[in-house]
């Protein structure tokens, strides 16, 4: 979490994304101003309705989107495209459908620069290491598609962490899965990030994009609202339950105050979205 | 269990033995007998080629010939796909060539290959590649705009190359779609070979493969149960190839199978 004085370890500064879309020959304003800062081992969520740009502004800290105009920093240097340091768990899981669970675990750390000096040894430690954490393990040699979706997505998260960046960009992770397996997957990414493993200090940066807000309250240190029409990022949320959290929160009175803080500061859009 | 299975045998094979009765019946209603070929006869003028060692032979020379030239085509058009795939540019560049030229059929490019490259091997591998080159090279291209984009995106964010991303995402992702391809083009090259061989490949030592024999049979001898043997073999030996390939892909492609 931030301490008093610390400088953020990524920075969106002013940043405007302008689309152009072919079919119709016209541009779309898909982000007008975003700024947001993120600290060092925070769990910082953004919840926005749908069409705020929420999923553009991720794309373009992970730098597969490059900024119209303003700027994104990380560590101080400008972002000019993907990196493994910002690693980036997709929405439908984008998991390797030719490889087994295994490989695909494996694939960031075989093939990219994160592994490079890595012994055969330390490769197979590792992603032994992260598919028992999500509890994969017998399912090494089945391929994604005899996967539930649930086990899906812990794959994907094991791929995610295997291959060890420093930041961690998830895009609705959950949003594909029903809605128990998507209540026990939000403690189970809580454990996987180490909320009681590791020290605060030690856990990895974590920016969730999400539209549900009890889930972004639940697991985040912060949450960062965004508006759409202009899209742009608005008040941020400091979530100050306690960790470690269980599903038992929910039940608490500083829940139910958060979430209703956040929705209503975003009911009248969601209404308007929703019923234009 | 097994009744099962024979069942399903029975199933599969009834319209085959349904179209064998119906040709020996239509050809024993025909008043001269002798120009009409029946299965009977077919078999007997089989069996004959075989023992004379004709008929294999023949079969080596064509096989060999579609498969240099399959390789070929597979050669050319495997990294020209992935290129015009890949890269936009490259793919609006040559996409009028190859709508143009694909809608030749090999069968067209015969008096080329014959002033070219005379009337042997050359010329019949000229012949087959060309015509594999094209389903190989569109379902490659196919395959290769077809890998999700979000593929393409986690691998990115795990920090690889683009030349590491052509590889490692890019050219497993179009492998179904290459098999196709690969299908297709073999379906394209064993059609192609007889069609070549009834023009070409007369010079080549003993044997100028089916499709000479096809010629040989009916412009000299007028052998008519000859070459309905020599159109058997020829879709015999394509369904083989087909079935051989199919089991290929589902022992190369686990995840691409239903």
């Amino acid at each position: 979490m931030q301490g008093a004085g610390e400088s953020p370890i990524i920075r969106v500064e002013n940043v405007q994304k302008i689309f152009y879309v072919a079919r119709t020959r016209q541009t779309v304003q898909a982000v007008e101003s975003a700024d947001l800062q993120i600290y060092r081992g925070e769990f910082l969520s953004i919840v926005g309705p749908s069409g705020c740009g929420k999923s553009t502004l991720l794309n373009m800290i992970a730098g597969l989107e490059q900024p119209t105009a303003g700027r994104i920093t990380m560590e101080g240097k400008p972002v000019l495209g993907p990196s493994a340091d910002r690693g980036m768990c997709f929405q439908e899981y984008a998991l390797f459908p030719w490889k087994t669970v295994w490989e695909n675990v494996a694939f960031g750390l075989r093939y990219g620069p994160k592994g490079a000096g890595c012994s055969k040894q330390a490769l197979n430690d590792t992603v032994r290491c992260f598919i028992d954490l999500v509890s994969l393990t017998g399912s090494e040699s089945k391929y994604p598609h005899e996967l539930s979706g649930g086990m899906r997505q812990r794959c994907a998260l094991a791929r995610l962490f295997a291959y060890d960046p420093t930041v961690l960009l998830m895009d609705e992770p959950l949003a594909a899965v029903d809605a128990q397996t998507r209540i026990v997957l939000q403690e189970e990414l809580l454990r996987i990030w180490g909320q009681e493993a590791l020290p605060a200090n030690q856990r990895k940066t974590v920016v969730y994009v999400t539209h549900a807000i009890e889930e972004a309250v639940f697991l985040s240190d912060r949450v960062a609202i965004m508006s759409s029409q202009p899209a742009h990022t608005r008040e941020v949320v400091v979530i100050d339950l306690p960790r470690p959290r269980t599903a038992a929160v929910r039940g608490e009175p500083r829940f139910r105050a958060l979430t209703d803080q956040i929705w209503g500061l975003i009911r009248d859009e969601a209404y308007r979205a929703t019923l234009r | 269990m097994n009744r099962v299975r024979s069942a399903r045998l029975l199933r599969n094979i009834a319209s085959p033995i349904a179209f064998l009765v119906i040709w020996q019946l239509w050809g024993a209603a025909q008043p001269q007998r002798g120009g009409y070929p029946v299965p009977e006869r077919v078999l007997l003028a089989a069996q004959e080629l075989i023992r004379t060692g004709d008929l294999p032979i023949a079969f080596l020379v064509s096989i060999q010939r579609v498969a240099a030239g399959f390789l070929l085509a597979c050669l050319i058009a495997v990294p020209l796909g992935l290129l015009m795939g890949y890269f936009r540019l490259v793919e609006r560049n040559l996409d009028p060539l190859v709508q143009t030229f694909r809608s030749v059929a090999p069968i067209a490019l015969v008096p080329l290959a014959i002033i070219w490259f005379g009337t042997g091997n050359i010329s019949a591998i000229f012949i087959v590649a060309y015509g594999a080159v094209w389903p190989l090279l569109i379902n490659t291209i196919h395959g290769v705009k077809g890998v999700d984009i979000k593929l393409v995106r986690a691998a990115q964010t795990m920090g690889l190359s683009r030349g590491q991303i052509l590889r490692t995402v890019i050219l497993p992702g179009a492998l179904p779609s290459m098999f196709v391809g690969v299908r297709l083009a073999m379906g394209v090259a064993w059609g192609a070979i007889v069609a070549a061989e009834l023009a070409v490949g007369a010079k080549s030592g003993s044997s100028g493969g089916l499709g000479q024999m096809m010629f040989l049979f009916y412009a000299y001898s007028v052998e008519m149960n000859n070459i309905v043997v020599c159109m058997i073999t020829v879709g015999l030996v394509a369904f083989v190839i087909d079935r051989s390939l199919r089991a290929l892909q589902a022992l190369l492609m686990p995840w691409a199978t239903r």
